[in-house]
């Protein structure tokens, strides 16, 4: 055979070869995971019963307890079910040895053993993998010390919180946030490491401050109100509309105050937060700082403002009020928030005083002092224009 | 040595140059499609759907003249899992029945919404939010071309990042998590993030999801499937891993969106608009001499209605042909300039030579090859087997295609394998060649480059429906 011969062979030979071999491939690991779909399916089956009943033949599960499927399935349902189930299913793992298994390949020396177990344990919570799960909040891998974490906030151990929050400043942004997670898992008993973590926010702020903060807010105990109520006045903006936003969850008439001033901050972002978190407050003193929200140059502020007035005592006649006015975005901010509420414009006006002061006009000097304000502010950028839709007014304005 | 001996010389090193760029490429894919996947394992990547500290994202949906789908769209992005999103609709002054449509099916009312012209767009008519407890708004403003609907939609978004889409695509549930995910790694340096498109055709869909993936019956279709391997699997995973993506598709594209405000918003009334902003990025931010990253979510997936037809598929090809025409004439002076990095030193040069250029110098290979082989300049037999190898090695690039696919646990019947594979054979032997010749007319005939009814039939419409 000439050279041109075999090179065509052999081009031809390696093309057939791949395509057969290829097409073995695609067919093997199609049965593979056609397999794992079934195992999975009687698994679950298997495993709700248990959950439900909690006597089980120990023989058959041993058997089982070695092929992953089974352990993942059962990782998984451990980590959706509370009460006695979850006791029943954690009972099983520890039985069959699963835990304790896990809790050794915690110590391997691949990270991705470390890894799988570190998730694992995350999902079963078991108190009694408390010891070894602190230990991996040192693991050199991060994937580790954030499963850990979260299987130590699932446990519920606050103490070695503040371990793991000393050195957060060093681990990636995505580290970071799934640490913030797991510290709202965890709930009120996070709350003082994160406290101590953001320190005295008038001094400064730490890397992750806003997320902090954020996290703060989501756990929503009232202890953090007053580093949130400093978290208002920080010169970062990012951190003031945090602040903000975090102090929408807690609902408390202590932070009304702040969140007033807050309206008056010189970032749109920042306002429109204040306004949204003084409605959660439900205290009647904040109708006239949403009432003037009503008329703030940003349209997210007076929309958030409407809102938040139908939540107060009187808010709904402070929105009449401003229906009345000669404030022309007041007027649609308040028209759509009726309209939405099912409250004909032409309605009586709801008489509870609103601390006072129901004329719109006498605002004028207050809304021109924030236009001066407003230099650099979201609303204000130059060739921004922040007016209505032309045209788009609802058919109840025309 | 004649001429036609040199050109022939050339042809050939072209075309084994070719193979061995995409061969790379499909190696260097494949480590990062590895890499990707063990670090998708590792992360807790659920925890996002919960946590405070997820960024929110706009959707904006382009649409025009999308009567017979945009519903189930919509519908569909609502049910994304995502904790914070909302959707802007953009009608593009459709002259069918799309904001009838919307209305009946969303229960929209008109409203007043503040329009922030941070980038320019035709003007906006009427802005709609729905009564329904979903977070839609739909802007209906004047035709103006997709890249005009999608600055408006800029225009009126409230998140710092928002996803570009089109109105005839399907995300999988957790497309938008995954595409995030590199932002929330690193959201100082990534400014844009691509996703997986593949098509729909021959699916199964049930309540505006794929619930079963099946291949279409034509050849027309199947071949585009494999198109989408060898560009989406096989491709952009190696790119994107050397920060040289130079295209995230106009399907499904993630951006920060003051980044895209800084540089001015889409190209209007371009015809590669999508490739055009990701060049004008990269281009924005070497020049400031920023650390930014355009990068590519393999596991983002999305999937969307591909030409049925030869006729519609020859007028998307030549339109894309004709894109990739005005963005090389736009950044040719990117080339061989080591401020763009490896974009500018082989990503780019690499893209033009071996996709604009391919289907010219191809052709000429084609007409070529009788008169060198018949004048007696080349053996006939040694010609053969030139041949035969290049189409051996094309072969095998299309078939790596197929295997690194394979971690995404679709096409995974047997019949499923045979087609495909047999499809990678036989596309070489006249599809490739038609593409080709629409490619060769895109560059030297004018006309047909508009945009046109793409003859779909609808998300809702589409595949093999579920009962």
């Amino acid at each position: 055979m000439t050279s041109t011969g075999l090179i065509v062979v052999i081009a031809v030979g390696a093309c057939a070869c791949t395509l057969v071999v290829l097409f073995s491939y695609k067919i093997v690991m199609g049965a593979k995971r056609r397999f794992e779909g079934v195992r999975r399916a009687a698994y679950i089956a298997v495993i709700g019963e248990l959950a439900a009943r909690g006597s089980y033949p120990t023989g058959i599960l041993s058997d089982w307890a070695a092929d992953r499927v089974f352990r993942s399935t059962l990782q998984g349902f451990v980590a959706l079910v509370e009460g006695v189930e979850r006791s029943r299913l954690l009972q099983v793992a520890q039985d069959l040895g699963i835990i304790d298994d896990e809790v050794g390949r915690l110590r391997s020396r691949r990270t991705k053993q470390r890894v799988r177990a570190a998730q694992a344990l995350a999902a079963f919570g078991d108190p009694l993998t408390a010891r070894a799960l602190s230990t991996a909040i040192n693991d050199r891998a991060a994937a580790v010390r954030v499963n850990a974490l979260a299987g130590l906030s699932r446990i519920g151990e606050p103490e070695l919180v503040a371990k793991i929050l000393r050195t957060v400043d060093s681990e990636t942004e995505w580290d970071a946030a799934r640490i913030m997670d797991q510290l709202v898992a965890l709930g009120a008993p996070a709350v003082p490491a994160l406290l101590s973590y953001l320190g005295d926010l008038r001094a400064g702020a730490p890397r992750y401050a806003t997320m902090a903060i954020q996290t703060l807010g989501a756990i929503g105990d009232l202890s953090s109100q007053r580093v949130l109520l400093d978290g208002l006045h920080h010169p970062e903006v990012e951190l003031r509309a945090a602040s903000a936003g975090a102090l929408q969850r807690m609902g408390s008439v202590g932070a009304v105050p702040g969140l007033i001033e807050a309206m008056r901050d010189r970032e749109a972002v920042v306002r429109i937060r204040a306004a949204k978190s003084l409605g959660e407050s439900f205290d009647e003193s904040a109708v006239d700082a949403l009432a003037h929200g009503l008329r703030d140059p940003e349209w997210w502020v007076r929309k958030n403002s409407a809102e938040s007035l139908t939540r107060l005592p009187g808010g709904v006649g402070a929105l009449q009020e401003a229906l009345r006015g000669s404030d022309e975005f007041a007027r649609d901010a308040a028209r759509e928030q009726l309209m939405i509420m099912g409250v004909p414009a032409g309605a009586p006006v709801d008489t509870t005083p609103i601390n006072g002061q129901t004329d719109g006009s006498a605002d004028g000097d207050w809304i021109a002092e924030q236009l001066d304000q407003l230099d650099t502010g979201f609303a204000q950028r130059p060739g921004v224009p922040d007016t209505p839709t032309p045209g788009t007014r609802h058919p109840s304005s025309r | 040595m004649s001429l036609v001996t040199i050109g022939g010389v050339a042809i050939l090193l072209y075309l084994v140059g070719l193979q061995v760029v995409v061969f790379g490429l499909g190696v260097l894919s494949w480590s990062s499609l590895r890499r990707e996947q063990h670090a998708a394992e590792d992360v807790r990547l659920f925890d996002m759907v919960s946590s405070v500290t997820t960024p929110p994202v706009s959707v904006i949906v382009p649409a025009y003249n999308e009567e017979r789908g945009i519903a189930d769209v919509v519908r569909s992005l609502a049910m994304l899992r995502y904790p914070l999103l909302e959707i802007v609709v953009v009608n593009d002054g459709s002259t069918d029945g799309t904001l009838r449509c919307l209305q009946e099916a969303f229960d929209l009312y008109e409203v007043d919404m503040p329009i922030r012209p941070q980038v320019p767009a035709k003007p906006v008519r009427a802005t709609y939010r729905t009564r329904l407890p979903l977070p839609i708004l739909v802007v209906d403003k004047e035709n103006g071309g997709k890249g005009d609907a999608i600055n408006a939609g800029i225009n009126v978004t409230r998140y710092p990042y928002f996803l570009a889409t089109d109105a005839d695509i399907v995300l999988d549930d957790e497309c938008l998590l995954r595409m995030m995910r590199p932002v929330a790694e690193d959201r100082k340096r990534v400014i844009a993030v691509g996703g997986n498109v593949r098509p729909l055709n021959g699916s199964m869909i049930r309540r505006g999801k794929v619930t079963k993936v099946d291949l279409p019956r034509t050849r027309v279709e199947i071949s585009q499937i494999l198109e989408y391997l060898r560009s989406f699997v096989a491709a952009r995973p190696g790119w994107s891993r050397m920060n040289a993506l130079v295209l995230i598709s106009g399907a499904l594209g993630l951006f920060q969106k003051a980044a895209v405000v800084e540089v001015g918003g889409f190209r209007r009334g371009h015809l590669g608009e999508d490739m055009e902003l990701t060049m004008r990025l990269h281009r924005h931010g070497r020049d400031r001499r920023r650390d930014h990253r355009i990068v590519y979510a393999p596991d983002a997936v999305a999937w969307t209605e591909v030409p049925a037809s030869t006729a519609v598929l020859r007028r998307q090809r030549i339109r894309w042909h004709r894109g990739l025409m005005q963005v090389t004439a736009e950044y040719w002076r990117m080339m061989f300039r080591p401020r763009y990095g490896i974009l500018g030193t082989f990503a780019w040069p690499v893209f033009v030579l071996f996709e604009l250029l391919a289907p010219v110098l191809e052709l000429i290979g084609y007409l070529t090859a009788p008169v060198i082989v018949m004048s007696g300049i080349v053996d006939p037999t040694r010609a053969l087997a030139l041949v035969v190898v290049a189409l051996a090695i094309g072969i095998l690039n299309t078939a790596l295609a197929v295997y690194l696919d394979d971690r995404f646990g679709h096409y995974g019947q047997a019949r499923h394998a045979a087609r495909l594979l047999w499809m990678a054979v036989v596309e070489h032997f006249g599809i490739r060649q038609r593409t080709v010749w629409w490619r060769v007319r895109a560059m030297f005939w004018r006309g047909e480059a508009r945009w046109g009814d793409m003859g779909r039939s609808g998300v809702g419409n589409l595949g093999r429906r579920a009962a």
